[in-house]
């Protein structure tokens, strides 16, 4: 008796066509590309079911994600809602720019308002004669010369991307340069390891960053999750969101 | 929280130790979620985590299947993998050019990825972890009865052993159940957009046969 399509295709998938048969299907499937596309499926469908190893561990996965989302994280609003406020916020602020003309943007001003420089909690001095360059970096930054304590902040961070220090200082020079996307840069690579001591003021410096990039829709879902964290920040970072409207 | 060394935590996902998967859950996941959610547009909890969660089952396949030896962190095998995942799912994601290329450069540096990559001899194979994720999502909504028959099926049971636990009439009851789930779970997964998207990757379906 002739077989069926879906026989021809599990019999295919199970490796157990052969002969004429198995030339007569591939040559059906070179003719049909719709065929060929349901048996590439099936195929993966075989071996996905199939691997017990894969099974087990996606389930044992999910059982975490699923604990540990409740527990831990807010949901994540999609950002096209985000647009659509933003988009009220935009008309809103037209209307503001005819009454203000000659004040900077609103982000921009909250940007002067709340940035301000992580103080170096190193002792150090610009003629460090230990040759260590983290210091003479440091040394720099408190100086005030963050153009050059950035250089060498980011020869450091190149050198030894587990030098968290040199990453932050790096992202702080950074935004005293106005390089918002170095900064971020840097900030993203402590955020990245979580263990290390600045995540919480990377996050932070991230936002800013965000703002004074008129990046407002991602700048308010980093200041959310800051405020959510309840750190450091969380004043601040709500009395911006605030400031910002919703 | 216990910390685990690198030998330990290679060694927990090898052999889907809970302990061991909750350690890299809380300690990897939430730097590549906090990155994602700050740039896609249109992104979904899930599309992070189908994302994460893939990632994991390439490296658990490395290390069983291939027994590779890996030559970073799994911490830097997993970010540089969700990396290469995430250029597939590009537009599923709403990524535009400049955000795109800002998460991919924040997620691992290129050294690392090229570290991670040569473990891929064709990385067009990751388009199938995306599917096979896929697969096991869509598998997981059916009823009850059409994943005990699928499940029963890919076992290796025969149909008689099927029609009998599914305490249906007989085999040709079975067999027609069978591809009735079949059917069904195929076609939840052409709708998937993701499903389209990696489709689309996956130049000429006509070769690879």
């Amino acid at each position: 008796m002739e077989k069926d399509i879906n026989e021809l295709k599990d019999l295919y998938t199970e490796g157990k066509l052969g002969g004429k048969e198995l030339d007569d299907f591939l040559k059906m499937m070179d003719d049909d590309p719709e065929l060929a596309r349901d048996v590439k499926l099936q195929l993966l469908i075989s071996r996905t079911l199939k691997d017990e190893g894969s099974f087990a561990l996606r389930e044992n996965l999910n059982a975490i994600h699923e604990k540990q989302k409740k527990k831990k994280f807010g949901k994540i609003v999609p950002m096209r809602y985000y647009r659509v406020a933003a988009g009220f916020a935009a008309i809103i602020a037209v209307g503001a720019l005819l009454l203000f003309v000659m004040r900077p943007p609103l982000n921009k001003r909250l940007y002067s308002q709340y940035y301000k420089a992580y103080e170096a909690s190193y002792s150090v001095r610009s003629a460090d004669a230990s040759g260590d360059k983290f210091n003479q970096a440091m040394g720099k930054y408190s100086e005030g010369n963050y153009k050059d304590a950035w250089s060498m902040l980011k020869e450091l961070s190149k050198v030894d991307k587990t030098d968290m220090g040199s990453f932050f200082f790096r992202g702080i020079a950074a935004m005293e340069i106005d390089d918002l996307d170095d900064a971020m840069i840097s900030f993203n690579a402590i955020i990245a390891d979580k263990r290390s001591l600045y995540v919480e003021q990377s996050e932070w410096y991230y936002a800013l960053c965000l703002l004074k990039k008129d990046n407002i829709v991602a700048a308010r879902s980093a200041l959310q999750k800051i405020s959510m964290d309840n750190g450091f920040y969380k004043t601040s970072a709500e009395e911006i969101l605030n400031k910002l409207g919703n | 929280m216990t910390d685990y060394s690198e030998e330990d935590i290679v060694e927990g996902i090898s052999h889907n130790k809970h302990d061991v998967l909750e350690y890299v859950y809380k300690n990897y996941f939430p730097a590549i979620r906090w990155k994602l959610a700050l740039r896609a547009r249109f992104l979904q909890e899930d599309d992070v985590w189908d994302i994460f969660q893939d990632a994991l089952v390439v490296l658990y396949r490395k290390l069983t299947v291939e027994k590779i030896e890996l030559k970073c962190t799994a911490k830097t095998f997993i970010y540089a993998v969700c990396k290469l995942m995430i250029k597939q799912r590009r537009d599923k994601l709403g990524l535009i050019e400049y955000e795109f290329k800002v998460v991919l450069d924040e997620i691992v540096d290129p050294v690392t990825e090229s570290e991670v990559t040569e473990f891929f001899a064709d990385l067009e194979t990751l388009n199938d972890d995306i599917l096979e994720g896929l697969i096991i999502k869509y598998y997981r909504k059916l009823q009850g009865s059409c994943k005990k028959i699928l499940r029963m099926f890919y076992k290796g049971s025969s149909l008689k052993e099927i029609a009998e636990a599914m305490k249906l009439k007989n085999e040709i009851i079975a067999k027609k159940q069978k591809y009735r789930c079949l059917n069904y779970l195929k076609n939840l997964l052409k709708d998937d957009s993701t499903f389209q998207q990696v489709e689309k990757n996956l130049k000429q379906y006509g070769k690879r046969y």
